[in-house]
């Protein structure tokens, strides 16, 4: 036979998407879960411009006086906004569609190196950029893993390099523009509230937002990186790889399905009469979550310490149970697969 | 597997009668398996055109390395350029059908780490992070050492080069298919956002004294080999679809339900549209302004490729398909189906693939327009409106034609459209 079957794809397939079709449960009334979801996500959005609003502050203190302080403030800062952007990071819809306002949050997976690239385009260029520039310019600059580069990439380790005017002044206007991100995103939330709140479809839309994010742990933030998904373990699939805080991130998106997709979804399960599900999955994903919390925070340094490395496996294990009971949970509530932006390969 | 019913093929008939949906009959008389036994003819004819384009490129590429010329490179790259028309209308048939989603790496693989393959210029190659193949320049060394591994690399064969795919795990590792021969014929594009292509000297396929960036040789045996794998691979594929054999993928759909064969018809639309050309080829380039994610990257003959895929996917909708040789192949198709049971929905898709096809001609003018021409990786560049209105515009036809495609899906009781059913069973 002229050709070798290659390694097959289905990782990168992604979940399919998952839509409302006549569902005999869903066909009920579930305005009262999209009110809760309402709530509890335009929470998780103010706890995100509010974190993204210390970050900019403390770029700018760091640029005024940069020493010790305010360097250890600055990358604690951005540690919280970047978890804050996890716990909501689940939503795909409503005004995080806008402008891909989600990569500008986060450009990821980034496997050809596009954020050093653009972020060492503005290092050498003879002035810093202005917000403005940069919310005009590429998305891979926009968000936390452009700021990671400059706070922990190899290409920034002497302790002035951030310092200098160049890279203060990108700092700083990359910080700004993801704080008007946070606070546009809270003021559009509110906008879209009577939209959400009003039209049905956003029930299955939500739904399949967390049920979604449960495969992408699994299989994009996870597998890949481990070498679990047929390839080699290769860290540098994980993202946060260069602060090596990736499994802060997911401790952070397990808290956010936690605190915001959990208060809508009991009540649809119970409603039909699957409340015993619901509390597995909601016990399923507080073990994950303080499994997680536990760990060490990075996952490219555990790939060569075995114990390290099955920690990381016996989370990969609980997340894979996490998702099995999401698809219970999808057959439960009689979603059906549709097309998706992740279908493609 | 047999069932019981296969006992009795009389009652069995009658059953599987019985049990059709409304919409499996068109106002005209078309039948689902009618419509799914055209689907296959359409991909027949395209594989069989994409195969006849690549022997045309063979013939060119052997014409190029007997005499390197600017004239014979120069038909060499208009004849890979007309090598792609059929093959990306072929891609409608990709998703969906594992025969040929599981084949289409070795061909159309993309984005590459084109150091694995030859010369680069490491100050414009951004090579994928953590990939121990992507600086291996196959045609300049005899031997590759990667993964622990030394391997023998010193004959480049067509079945060394299949083997090497993915080498080392890393999907960037494309050592086949039209991108590795669009790179040997183009090499890198270090034009960036400006206008211009990849640049490659024929006298990198000149022998002796005259050869430039060493190696001349085993480039030349590393162009000879991939062409003669395309042309190959295609043959098989090509037979896969032909009608009157007893195991080929064509007799194992038509023995499916023709419920299956529907299906795979959407879910190849659907995804083509929406994930892999909305949103792998157009909208991440445009986003962040990335040149590494530009599809024909090195011969700037992206606006073709999104073209020639839009056309591929109302190919499978509306049963037609204008063959390479000029002449239209029409037959039974998913718009009757659809027309019989729902009208309204019919001329809706029926218009968002005609205005898809218009934002992507849009698309393709603006690349090939006589003066100042803005080819697709200008379009992305920071600060460039007009480009990227024109990409939005047709990112946005895609989205809404999808739309459509799931609720004809929905029409036509075709429910389970995720990838995971896509199969593996054949």
């Amino acid at each position: 036979m002229p050709y070798r079957p290659l390694i097959q794809r289905l990782g990168r397939l992604g979940l399919a998407a998952l839509t409302l079709a006549g569902s005999p449960l869903l066909a009920e009334d579930s305005a009262d879960a999209r009110a809760r979801w309402h709530q509890a996500i335009g929470d998780r959005y103010a706890l995100l411009a509010e974190a993204g609003a210390r970050l900019e502050t403390s770029a700018h203190a760091y640029c005024e006086a940069p020493g010790r302080e305010h360097r250890a403030r600055l990358e604690d800062d951005w540690l919280d906004a970047y978890q804050a952007w996890q716990a909501v990071r689940f939503v795909d819809f409503g005004p995080i569609e806008q402008r891909s306002r989600a990569w500008q949050l986060q450009f990821w997976p980034d496997t050809k190196n596009l954020v050093g690239r653009k972020v060492q385009a503005w290092l050498r260029a003879d002035t810093p950029p202005s917000i403005e520039a940069i919310a005009d310019g590429s998305v891979a600059v926009q968000g936390f893993p452009a700021l990671e580069y400059l706070l922990f990439d190899e290409h920034l380790a002497s302790s002035e390099a951030l310092a200098a005017p160049q890279a203060c002044g990108l700092l700083q206007s990359v910080s700004g523009h993801l704080a008007d991100t946070g606070a546009a995103l809270v003021r559009d939330w509110q906008a879209f509230g009577d939209h959400y709140r009003g039209t049905d479809s956003y029930t299955a839309a939500t739904l399949q937002a967390g049920l979604q994010t449960l495969e992408s742990l699994e299989d994009k933030r996870l597998a890949e990186p481990l070498g679990m998904a047929g390839p080699p373990a290769n860290g540098y699939r994980a993202e946060a790889w260069r602060s090596g805080r990736s499994v802060r991130l997911i401790a952070a998106s397990l808290a956010g399905l936690q605190d915001s997709f959990l208060p809508g979804l009991r009540p649809l399960l119970a409603e039909g009469g699957q409340a015993e599900l619901a509390d597995d999955f909601a016990a399923t994903l507080d073990a994950a979550r303080q499994r997680a919390t536990a760990m060490a925070p990075g996952l490219a340094p555990s790939l060569d310490d075995p114990e390290a490395f099955a920690e990381l496996q016996g989370l990969y294990v609980e997340i894979g149970q996490l998702s099995w009971l999401g698809q219970r949970i999808a057959g439960q509530l009689g979603l059906v697969s549709g097309f998706n932006a992740s279908d493609g390969d | 597997m047999p069932t019981p019913l296969a006992l009795r093929p009389l009652r069995r008939a009658v059953a599987l009668t019985a049990l059709l949906p409304l919409g499996a009959v068109a106002a005209d008389g078309a039948t689902s398996p009618q419509v799914v036994t055209h689907y296959a003819d359409l991909a027949q004819a395209t594989f069989q055109d994409a195969l006849t384009a690549a022997r045309t490129l063979d013939a060119r590429l052997d014409e190029l390395l007997e005499a390197p010329t600017a004239e014979t490179l120069a038909a060499a790259r208009q004849a890979w350029r007309r090598a792609r028309v059929p093959y990306q209308q072929s891609e409608a048939f990709r998703f969906g059908n594992p025969v040929v989603d599981d084949w289409e790496g070795q061909l159309n693989a993309w984005p590459l780490d084109e150091g694995l393959i030859d010369y680069v210029a490491a100050s414009d190659y951004q090579h994928e992070l953590g990939n121990a193949g992507a600086t291996a320049n196959l045609v300049a060394s005899t031997s590759l050492e990667i993964g622990g591994e030394t391997l023998d690399v010193s004959e480049l064969t067509p079945e060394l080069l299949a083997d090497l795919n993915e080498i080392g795990g890393s999907e960037a590792n494309v050592a086949t298919g039209y991108h590795a021969i669009e790179f040997l014929l183009w090499g890198q594009d270090r034009h960036g956002f400006e206008a211009g292509n990849g640049e490659r000297p024929v006298s990198d396929y000149l022998t002796g004294e005259a050869c430039t960036h060493g190696h001349c040789d085993r480039r030349r045996d590393y162009l000879d080999a991939v062409s003669d794998l395309l042309v190959s691979d295609l043959a098989w594929m090509a037979n896969q679809w032909a009608p009157g054999q007893d195991d080929n993928y064509r007799q194992a759909l038509l023995a499916e339900p023709a419920s299956e064969g529907l299906r795979r018809m959407l879910f190849g639309m659907g995804s083509l549209s929406l994930g892999e050309l909305a949103g792998e080829r157009m909208k991440v380039a445009l986003a962040a302004n990335s040149v590494e994610d530009e599809h024909d990257c090195f011969s700037d003959n992206t606006h073709n490729s999104h073209f020639y895929n839009g056309q591929g996917i109302q190919n499978v909708y509306t049963g037609n398909y204008e063959r390479l040789d000029g002449s239209t192949l029409s037959g039974p198709s998913l718009s009757d189906l659809v027309a019989a049971e729902d009208a309204e929905l019919d001329a809706t898709l029926s218009a968002q693939l005609e205005a898809t096809m218009g934002e992507l001609g849009e698309l393709k003018q603006a690349a090939e327009a006589d003066s100042s021409p803005m080819t697709f990786d200008m379009m992305i560049a920071p600060g460039n409106d007009t480009g990227a209105a024109l990409i939005n515009d047709a990112i946005l036809a895609l989205v809404n034609q999808t739309g459509s495609i799931e609720r004809v899906a929905g029409t036509l009781g075709v429910t389970h459209l995720q990838p995971d059913d896509a199969g593996h069973r054949f």
